[in-house]
């Protein structure tokens, strides 16, 4: 076999399969469909977006963002969590903001992704539960730490809607 | 395929010296809590997958391999089943050895939960991702351009959304994260195994990434030409 017939064989196994094109569609079809579908998650009354439709959602709004610093083992989260189960609260919350959770993920799995841990460090954030509102820029307008009570989440709200 | 694998498993375990610093990282893994030392199991991943098709072509096999009755895409298949099935020895000796370790020190509990499987499986699917990089990689790049490729891309997003931050270019750091959340996705396995984050964006990115990586990888090889006795 010469060298012009050893590359016209090679050729004829240079085919692409079609079932590499229905791979590539169905991955495709995927990554819509878990784009569209992922609503982030259900805690409370709150309309929480994730991470990523939060910041474009904020720079087309104008509103600020409402990031709830939490993590799962966290007990005064849970706290948090069951307050935002109060309409008036939520309604602060989904009126007011474009809220986002960013769940800690250091305990179950050592660290956490890269764009949870670049919030933690833009925003410094020490402990559990931290509320964060951020500008559509994401310069930081107010920051409340720790769990106090309805009323201190309240009034933090109210004066970060008003900065 | 089967002698694709097994062809794939001989060359990479007949090195002593491979399988000593293998063994020495499942056992870096395997320390508690097991299974969640990243940076051990991403290089034991790339000394695995480093070189899986660039090897072959420069050495010639490949061209060898090619005059047989199989496509390009079919060997570039048997290669990354090849890497997974080796990743998953790796894995499974990681296990052992954390079994031991466990029961060494009288704490067999965190080993015996559901989190271990989800743990394994979970560790298993981000070496798919990884290898089917590092096997795109390796269609144009030489010997160990592969794992030197994926370590410059983790470095220059990391590196860029660093720098956005400092330099308060907020949109510099954002893009950076954007693109890094698909090429390189991170999903978390245990809350998609537990049926808590179904349906997650990050698993459709995973999906596409995986797709992406070895389609390119089959475009690239298959657009190859390959003469005997060069590279």
């Amino acid at each position: 076999m010469d060298r012009t017939e050893a590359l016209a064989f090679s050729r004829s196994q240079s085919q692409l399969p079609p079932v590499l094109f229905w791979i590539l569609l169905a991955a495709v079809l995927l990554r819509v469909v878990t784009g569209v579908m992922d609503g982030g998650s259900a805690v409370g009354l709150v309309r929480w977006q994730p991470r990523e439709k939060a910041a474009a959602l904020a720079k087309t709004s104008g509103k600020p963002i409402l990031y709830d610093f939490t993590a799962a083992w966290c007990a005064p989260c849970k706290l948090v969590d069951r307050d935002w189960e109060d309409p008036a609260l939520a309604e602060q919350v989904n009126g007011a903001f474009i809220p986002a959770r960013v769940v800690d993920r250091t305990r179950e799995e050592g660290r956490n992704p890269p764009e949870i841990a670049e919030l933690q460090r833009r925003y410094e954030i020490a402990g559990f539960p931290t509320l964060v509102a951020a500008a559509p820029d994401g310069r930081l307008i107010a920051k409340i730490d720790g769990y106090r009570g309805k009323e201190a989440m309240m009034q933090f709200l109210e004066e970060a809607k008003g900065k | 395929m089967t002698a694709m694998v097994e062809r794939f498993l001989r060359q990479k375990f007949e090195s002593p010296l491979v399988v000593v610093t293998l063994a020495v990282l499942a056992l870096l893994v395997a320390t508690p809590p097991a299974l969640s030392a990243g940076p051990a199991r991403l290089v034991a991943l790339l000394l695995i997958a480093s070189g899986a098709v660039s090897r072959d072509a420069s050495s010639g096999a490949l061209q060898i391999i090619l005059a047989r009755p199989i496509s390009r895409t079919e060997y570039l298949g048997g290669r990354l089943l090849g890497v997974m099935a080796a990743y998953a020895i790796f894995l499974a000796a990681a296990t052992i050895f954390a079994f031991l370790l466990s029961f060494q020190l009288g704490n067999m509990a965190a080993l015996l939960s559901p989190a271990l499987p989800r743990a394994l499986a979970g560790a298993f699917l981000d070496g798919l991702q990884v290898a089917a990089l590092l096997l795109f990689f390796s269609t144009f790049l030489p010997t160990f351009g592969d794992a030197l490729g994926y370590l410059f891309l983790w470095i220059s997003f990391s590196a860029a959304a660093g720098f956005g931050t400092a330099l308060g270019r907020d949109g510099l750091a954002r893009a950076a994260s954007v693109v890094q959340a698909n090429v390189l996705p991170e999903v978390r396995w245990n809350a998609v195994f537990s049926g808590r984050d179904i349906p997650t964006e990050a698993l459709g990115r995973w999906v596409l990434a995986v797709a992406v990586c070895f389609v390119l990888a089959a475009v690239v090889l298959n657009r190859r030409e390959f003469a005997y006795g060069q590279d």
